[in-house]
C-alpha cells in the first residue's frame, strides 16, 4: 500500500511538473502579436466583467481601426467592445460571437459585423491568430475543429504549442517582451493609429462615390456565407441585432454581393465606402486614412460618431455612464485619455512651446529634442521664454545653425547640451554633431545626435537601434512612453522656416488657412498637397454625379457642369456633329458663347475651348483637311466626315483622351491638378441637344 | 489512427487503464476488444477481409491438427511403427498438404498479391481494354505483415514445429494485436501466444520502460525522419534541377531517414506493447554497425530475414528438385561448381521474393538483385577476401579496418537506397548521372544546402540527433540504457525524461502547415 502510494505521489509530482512546463512552453511559443491589438483585445474582453458589454465589434483589421468603443461610452454611454482581428474569417467571427453571448447573454443586444471578410478565403494563420487566446470551453473546441487542418488533432491544435512550436527558429527579444507586456485593455479592442496615407509615396487612390448597381457580383466565399448564415441564425435565436457594415473602400462588384446577401436576410449593408454615407460623415482617405483600408483616428472618430449616432437612435441602447455597474468604464477612460487623446493633442499642437509644455506634463513621458540644419532663425522671444520657464535654457538662447540635444526624462531633465555654429574643416563635419547616450527605465539604450548645417547636419534619435527621429530641418522632438514602451510621437517643427506647424489634424489646418484667405501659394507642401486631393476628389465626385444623371442629349448641362474657374473644356468633332441640332439648341450654344458650334454645318470639323467658363477659341471647317490647334502644351486634332481624315484628338501630356467617337467629343482638364477630370461624347449627329427650361442653368 | 497522433495516446492510455483495471485472466480480451476498434478504425471493408483471411488459416490450421490427430490415433490403435507409421503419417501429410495447405495459402498468399499487384493489374486492363473498369483495390492494414505471420503460422502447424491454436478469438487477437498490425514486427504466432494469454500483473517499472521506449521511437521518427524527409523528398522529387553533392548527401539522409523511421516505429511499437506486458520480438540490432552486407540483414528487419530464412530459404535449399538439380551439377561440372549453384538459387530466390515484398516497380527487383549479387559474392568470395587481406598485411581485426567495413556497409546500404529511393529505375539512373556529373563542394557555405527543405538550424538539429543516436547504441550494445537511467537519482533521471518530452515537443516535424510523413514501412 505504501509502496502504491509512493507511486502514484510520483507519477502527480511528475505530471506538475510535466504541466508546469508545458504551460509555459506554450506561453512562449504563441506567437507575439503585440503591435495587432490581439493582447489589449483579448485579455480586456476577459478582464471585462460579466454580462456587461451591450454591443460587440466583429470583424477584420478594418475594424480593429475604425471603430473606438471607448468613444462611443464617453459621447452615448454605450458598453461596447471591439473584438475584431487582423483578417478575421466570418468563422472566428461567429465564434466570437457566440463567446460575446456566453459572457455578456444578459446585456449584449447588438452585433456589428465587418463584411469585408465574406469576399475570400483567409489564410490559416488568420483563423489561428483570431482564435488562439479564445479561452479553453467547448466554443473554442468547435472553433479549432472548424479550422483544424487535419480531422483528429483538434484537441492538440487547441495547444499553441502544436501549432507554433517550430518558431523555436526564430525566437528573438520580443518573444521575451511578452513576458512583462502590459496589456492596454482601455481601448477596448480599438488599434489607435494616426499614419496619414497624405504622406505615404503612392498616388492617392480616389473615392468612388456612387455604386455601379449593375456591376456583376463577386462570388463569396462559400465557408463565409455558410458562417454568416449560423451568425444570423444565432442573432434571430437569441434576440440580437446583426448590423453588417463595411468600413473601408472596396469595388461595386463587392459591395453588391455583399448587399444582396444581406437583404437576404432583411439585413441594411451600412457601406461607409460609397455614398451617401462616404459623404455625409465627411470622410477623406487622404487624412483619415493610414491607406485606404485602415481608418487612422480622425477617420475612425467619423466613423464611431456616425455607428455611436446610428445604434442608439435605432436601438435605444442603455446609457451606462451613471450606472453604478459601469464605473470601471470611468477609470477605463482615464486611461483611455492618457494613451489616446492626450497624445492626439499633442499632435495636434502647432507651436513648439505648447507642444513641449504639453508633453512634460505627462510623468510617463521620455522627449528628446534634437535640432538639425538650423531651428532658430523663426523661433519668437515669447518661445524663448517659455523654454527657459521649462528648464531648456539652451534652448532659450539658441543661435543660428547651433548644434542642439536634450533629453527629459519622466518630467527631470537630464541633459541639455548646446554647440555653437561654428566654421569646421569638411573632413571634421561628420564627427562634430553633438551627442548623448543614455537608458531608457527597463534598460533599452538611446543614443542621440544633433548638428547644425555646418557641424554634422543631422538628427538622430536611435532607441534600441532603431532610428526614431524624422531628421528634418529645425527642431526633432521624438517622444517615447515609459508605460506602453512605445514611441508617442516623433515630429518636426520647421523653427527656421516658421515659428508654428501644421500639426496633425491637417483638415482643421487647412480650413483655418482657408478662413484666414490664405491662397494656394501659401500653403505648406502638406497643405498644398491636400489640397489638391479634395480637388480631385471634389472632381471624381462631380464626375460620378454627372455620369448619373446625364442623359445622351444632356450636352449643354455637361458644359455648365464643368464652367467654371480653374476647368477647361475641350471640345472636338469626329465624323458629323450637326445632324440634329435644332434651332433652339444652337441659339443657346451661340448664347454660351460657342458661336462656331452654334453655326455647325453638316460633316464640318469643329474644336472649341472654354477656359474658366469662357469660350477662348473656336474653329470650324468644312474643308478636305483635317483641323488642329495647340493650347497650354495641349493638342487638339478634328476631323468632320468631309475631311480625308475623319477623327478627334485630345492630346494631354502625350496620352490621348478623346473618346474619339461620332459626334462633339468632350474631355475636361482641372489647371490646378493639372489633370484630366473626364471624358465624353455627345452623339448630335442623331440626337437631339435638350435645351434646358432654366436659362440660368446654362449660363 | 497512426501511431504519431493524439488519438494513438488517447486511445493506448484508455486501453492500457482498462487492461489493468480487469481481472488478469480477461485481460487478453481487452487487447483483442482494442485491436478491433483499431482495425475498424481503418475501415470495415478492411476489417472484414482480415477476419475472413485470419478465419480461413485458423479453420486450415484447426483441421490439419485435427487430422494430424486422427492419424496418430490410427496408429495407436493399431499399433503401427516403423516404416508402416511413416508411411501412414506422409499420408496423412499429404492429404492435408493438397486439400487443406495449398488451398488456403493460395487464398492467404493470392489475397496479398491482389492487395499488391492489384492496381497494377486493373491499370493494365484498362489500357488493353477499351471498357471502363472502376475497381479500387481494399488495402488491409498490415496485410504483408499478417499474411506472413499467417503462413508461417499454417506451415509451422503442418511441420509439426507448433501446436494449434484452439481458440479462434485469441487465434484473431494474435493477428491483429494493434500494437504490431501497421507495421510488424512480423510474429510467430506461436511465440506471441504464450506472451499474449500468460497473465500480466501491473509492474510500474515495465509501464515506465515500455513508454520510454516509445519516447525514444517518436523522436527518432519526428526529431530525425521526418526531418530529413524533408530534404529527400525535396531532391528526389525534383532530381533534374540537383547535381554532384546535394544528391550524395540525400542519398546517405535517405539511409539514415528510412533507418530512424522504421526502427523508431518499431520502438513506438515495442513500447507499446511492453505496456501491456507483452514483449515484441526486436527487429533491429544496431544495423549501422555491421561490418558486412550479410550481417546488416541480420541486424535490420530481423524478423523478415528469419521468415524469409525459414520459410523460404530452408525449404528451398533442402527441396527435392534442388537436391536432385546440385546432384546432377556435381556429377557433371565438379563440387565447386555445384557448391557455387547451391549458394546462389536459394539466396537468388530470397531476394529475389525480399524485393518484391518491398515494392512492386522493377527497382525493386533490381533491389533485391543487388543485395542477393552482394551477398552471394561475398558469401563465395570470403577466402579470395581473406588471402588478399593477408597478401596486403592487413589486419581485419584491428577497430579501424572494422570501422572501415562498418562504412563500407553503411555505403552498400545507401547504394540500395539509391535503387529505391528516387521512385522508378529511369529516376534511379538519373541520379546516379546527376550524382556524378559535379564536385560542388561549395553547397555547404554558399547556401545551397539551406534552402533544400532543411535550413542551417533543422542541419545542426539532425548531425546532433545523429549522434546521439549513435552514442545510445554504442552504450545499447553493452547493456540496456533504460537500465541505466534507471539506476541514477530522480532528479537527473526526470530531467532526461522531461528533456526528451520536449525535444520531441519542440523539434518534432508535426502540426498545422507540415503533413507528417507516413511510417515508411507502414504501407507493406
Amino acid at each position: 500500500m505504501k509502496s502504491y502510494l509512493k507511486m502514484m505521489l510520483k507519477i502527480l509530482l511528475w505530471m506538475l511538473i510535466f504541466g508546469f512546463l508545458f504551460v509555459g512552453l506554450n506561453f512562449l511559443a504563441q506567437p507575439v502579436w503585440l503591435d495587432w491589438n490581439n493582447y489589449d483585445t483579448v485579455q480586456g474582453f476577459y478582464e471585462e466583467p460579466e454580462d456587461t458589454i451591450e454591443v460587440i465589434f466583429l470583424g477584420t483589421s478594418s475594424v480593429v481601426n475604425s471603430i473606438m468603443p471607448m468613444e462611443l461610452y464617453e459621447d452615448y454611454g454605450i458598453c461596447a467592445y471591439n473584438l475584431g482581428t487582423e483578417q478575421q474569417p466570418i468563422m472566428a467571427s461567429y465564434y466570437w460571437l457566440e463567446e460575446a453571448y456566453r459572457k455578456h447573454s444578459k446585456t449584449l443586444t447588438t452585433v456589428v459585423l465587418d463584411t469585408s471578410a465574406l469576399r475570400f478565403y483567409q489564410e490559416s494563420a488568420f483563423y489561428r491568430k483570431a482564435i488562439d487566446r479564445m479561452e479553453v470551453s467547448s466554443i473554442k473546441y468547435r472553433a479549432v475543429k472548424d479550422y483544424a487542418d487535419k480531422s483528429g488533432e483538434t484537441i492538440a491544435d487547441m495547444f499553441p504549442l502544436y501549432t507554433y512550436h517550430d518558431r523555436w527558429k526564430s525566437f528573438n527579444v520580443t518573444d521575451f517582451q511578452k513576458a512583462r507586456y502590459t496589456a492596454n485593455t482601455c481601448v477596448r479592442g480599438y488599434n489607435f493609429t494616426t499614419g496619414r496615407y497624405l504622406d505615404t509615396e503612392a498616388v492617392l487612390q480616389l473615392p468612388l462615390y456612387l455604386v455601379d448597381d449593375d456591376a456583376q457580383e463577386v462570388i463569396l466565399n462559400t465557408e463565409a456565407i455558410y458562417f454568416f448564415g449560423k451568425m444570423v441564425d444565432f442573432c434571430k435565436t437569441n434576440g440580437l441585432n446583426l448590423v453588417p457594415v463595411r468600413l473601408a473602400p472596396w469595388q461595386f462588384s463587392e459591395h453588391n454581393a455583399v448587399k444582396s446577401k444581406a437583404e437576404e436576410y432583411n439585413l441594411e449593408l451600412l457601406d461607409f465606402s460609397f455614398d451617401p454615407l462616404f459623404s455625409e460623415i465627411e470622410f477623406n482617405l487622404a487624412t483619415d486614412t493610414g491607406d485606404p483600408n485602415y481608418s487612422n483616428y480622425y477617420g475612425a472618430k467619423k466613423l464611431t460618431k456616425y455607428i455611436g449616432n446610428y445604434l442608439k437612435t435605432k436601438y435605444r441602447l442603455t446609457d451606462v455612464r451613471d450606472d453604478k455597474k459601469y464605473s470601471y468604464m470611468k477609470e477605463q477612460l482615464k486611461r483611455y485619455h492618457a494613451l489616446v487623446s492626450d497624445v492626439i493633442k499633442i499632435k495636434e499642437m502647432t507651436d513648439p512651446k505648447e507642444y513641449l509644455s504639453l508633453a512634460l506634463s505627462n510623468k510617463n513621458y521620455t522627449i528628446f529634442i534634437m535640432g538639425k540644419v538650423d531651428a532658430a532663425n523663426a523661433l519668437t522671444q515669447e518661445q524663448r521664454d517659455d523654454f527657459a520657464v521649462m528648464g531648456l535654457t539652451e534652448l532659450s538662447t539658441l543661435s543660428f545653425q547651433d548644434s542642439y540635444l536634450a533629453v527629459y526624462d519622466r518630467g527631470r531633465l537630464i541633459c541639455e547640451q548646446i554647440e555653437r555654429c561654428k566654421n569646421i574643416d569638411d573632413d571634421a563635419i561628420e564627427s562634430a554633431a553633438l551627442s548623448y547616450k543614455g537608458n531608457l527605465d527597463g534598460g533599452p539604450e538611446y543614443l542621440l545626435e544633433s548638428g547644425g548645417a555646418l557641424m554634422g547636419n543631422k538628427a538622430s534619435c536611435l532607441i534600441d537601434g532603431n532610428e526614431y527621429a524624422k531628421n528634418e530641418r529645425g527642431l526633432n522632438i521624438v517622444v517615447y512612453d515609459n508605460r506602453t514602451e512605445k514611441i508617442v510621437d516623433s515630429t518636426c517643427f520647421d523653427t527656421y522656416a516658421s515659428d508654428v506647424r501644421d500639426g496633425e489634424n491637417l483638415e482643421a489646418a487647412l480650413r483655418n488657412a482657408e478662413e484666414n484667405g490664405k491662397r494656394y501659394s501659401q500653403l505648406s507642401a502638406e497643405l498644398k498637397k491636400l489640397y489638391l486631393y479634395n480637388r480631385r476628389c471634389e472632381n471624381a465626385k462631380k464626375t460620378a454625379y454627372l455620369k448619373q444623371s446625364i442623359t445622351e442629349d444632356g450636352f449643354l448641362t455637361y458644359l455648365s457642369a464643368y464652367r467654371e474657374e480653374d476647368y477647361i473644356i475641350y471640345l472636338s468633332v469626329m465624323d458629323e456633329a450637326a445632324g440634329a441640332m435644332d434651332m433652339s439648341a444652337r441659339t443657346c450654344l451661340a448664347d454660351y458663347g460657342l458661336t462656331e458650334l452654334s453655326a455647325l454645318e453638316w460633316r464640318d470639323s469643329y474644336l472649341g475651348m472654354i477656359n474658366s467658363g469662357k469660350v477662348v477659341y473656336e474653329r470650324r471647317d468644312h474643308g478636305n483637311e483635317s483641323i488642329a490647334t495647340r493650347y497650354i502644351g495641349h493638342v487638339l486634332e478634328s476631323g468632320g466626315c468631309e475631311s480625308n481624315d475623319c477623327h478627334s484628338s485630345v492630346v494631354i501630356d502625350g496620352v490621348e483622351y478623346s473618346p474619339n467617337s461620332r459626334g462633339i467629343n468632350i474631355v475636361v482638364y482641372d489647371t490646378l491638378t493639372k489633370s484630366v477630370v473626364d471624358t465624353a461624347v455627345f452623339d448630335t449627329c442623331v440626337t437631339p441637344i435638350k435645351v434646358p427650361d432654366d436659362e440660368e442653368e446654362i449660363q | 489512427m497512426t501511431y504519431l497522433s493524439i488519438v494513438f495516446i488517447l486511445f493506448l492510455a484508455i486501453v492500457m487503464l482498462l487492461y489493468y483495471i480487469f481481472p488478469k485472466r480477461i485481460r487478453w480480451c481487452i487487447l483483442l476488444l482494442a485491436s478491433v476498434v483499431f482495425y475498424l478504425y481503418a475501415g470495415i471493408d478492411k476489417f472484414l477481409i482480415v477476419t475472413v483471411t485470419s478465419l480461413a488459416v485458423w479453420l486450415a490450421s484447426r483441421t490439419i491438427n485435427c487430422q494430424y490427430q486422427k492419424a496418430e490415433r490410427e496408429i495407436a490403435e493399431q499399433e503401427i511403427c516403423g516404416k508402416e507409421k511413416t508411411t501412414l503419417l506422409a499420408q496423412y501429410k499429404r492429404k492435408c498438404r493438397d486439400r487443406i495447405l495449398i488451398p488456403t495459402l493460395f487464398l492467404v498468399v493470392g489475397t496479398l498479391a491482389f492487395c499488391k499487384f492489384g492496381k497494377m493489374l486493373t491499370d493494365a486492363l484498362r489500357q488493353m481494354f477499351v471498357f471502363h473498369i472502376s475497381w479500387d483495390v481494399i488495402v488491409p492494414l498490415g496485410i504483408s505483415y499478417y499474411t506472413f505471420s499467417s503462413v508461417g503460422y499454417l506451415l509451422d502447424v503442418y511441420w509439426r514445429k507448433a501446436g494449434h491454436i484452439r481458440n479462434y478469438f485469441k487465434f484473431l487477437l494474435c493477428v491483429l494485436y494493434f500494437p504490431q498490425i501497421v507495421q510488424g514486427p512480423i510474429a510467430r504466432y506461436n511465440r506471441l501466444e504464450k506472451e499474449l494469454f500468460q497473465e500480466h500483473p501491473f509492474d510500474f517499472k515495465q509501464v515506465c520502460f515500455g513508454m520510454q521506449l516509445m519516447l525514444y521511437g517518436y523522436a527518432k521518427k519526428m526529431i530525425l525522419a521526418d526531418r530529413l524527409s524533408l530534404y529527400t523528398a525535396a531532391v528526389f522529387g525534383n532530381l533534374q534541377s540537383y547535381e554532384g553533392l546535394v544528391i550524395l548527401i540525400a542519398v546517405i539522409a535517405s539511409a539514415f531517414q528510412i533507418y530512424m523511421d522504421f526502427s523508431g516505429c518499431m520502438d513506438i511499437v515495442r513500447g507499446a506493447s511492453q505496456i501491456f506486458g507483452v514483449t515484441l520480438e526486436n527487429n533491429f540490432m544496431h544495423p549501422f554497425f555491421s561490418k558486412s552486407t550479410a550481417e546488416f540483414w541480420r541486424r535490420w528487419h530481423i524478423t523478415l530475414g528469419t521468415w524469409f530464412k525459414d520459410y523460404v530459404y530452408m525449404p528451398v535449399a533442402v527441396s527435392k528438385w534442388l537436391i536432385k538439380l546440385i546432384t546432377k551439377i556435381r556429377n557433371k561440372f565438379g563440387k565447386e561448381v555445384a557448391k557455387v549453384v547451391n549458394t546462389i538459387i536459394p539466396l537468388l530466390i530470397v531476394w529475389l521474393l525480399t524485393g518484391i515484398w518491398h515494392g512492386t516497380g522493377w527497382n525493386y527487383v533490381v533491389w533485391g538483385l543487388y543485395y542477393g549479387t552482394i551477398i552471394i559474392c561475398s558469401t563465395l568470395l570470403v577466402g579470395q577476401y581473406r588471402k588478399l587481406a593477408n597478401f596486403l598485411h592487413i589486419d581485419m581485426t584491428t577497430k579501424p579496418y572494422q570501422r572501415f567495413q562498418m562504412v563500407r556497409t553503411f555505403f552498400v546500404f545507401a547504394g540500395g537506397r539509391l535503387i529505391t529511393a528516387p521512385g522508378t529505375l529511369p529516376d534511379t539512373w538519373m541520379a546516379i548521372k546527376q550524382m556524378f556529373s559535379s564536385f560542388n563542394l561549395w553547397i555547404f557555405w554558399d547556401g545551397t544546402l539551406y534552402r533544400m527543405g532543411l535550413d542551417y538550424k533543422d542541419w545542426c538539429v539532425v548531425i546532433i540527433g545523429l549522434l546521439l543516436v549513435r552514442q545510445i547504441s554504442i552504450f545499447q550494445e553493452k547493456e540496456s540504457v533504460r537500465e541505466a537511467i534507471a539506476s541514477r537519482n530522480i532528479v537527473l533521471r526526470w530531467i532526461i525524461y522531461y528533456a526528451a518530452f520536449f525535444a520531441i515537443l519542440i523539434f518534432g516535424m508535426y502540426g498545422p502547415g507540415y503533413n507528417a510523413s507516413d511510417f515508411i514501412y507502414g504501407n507493406f
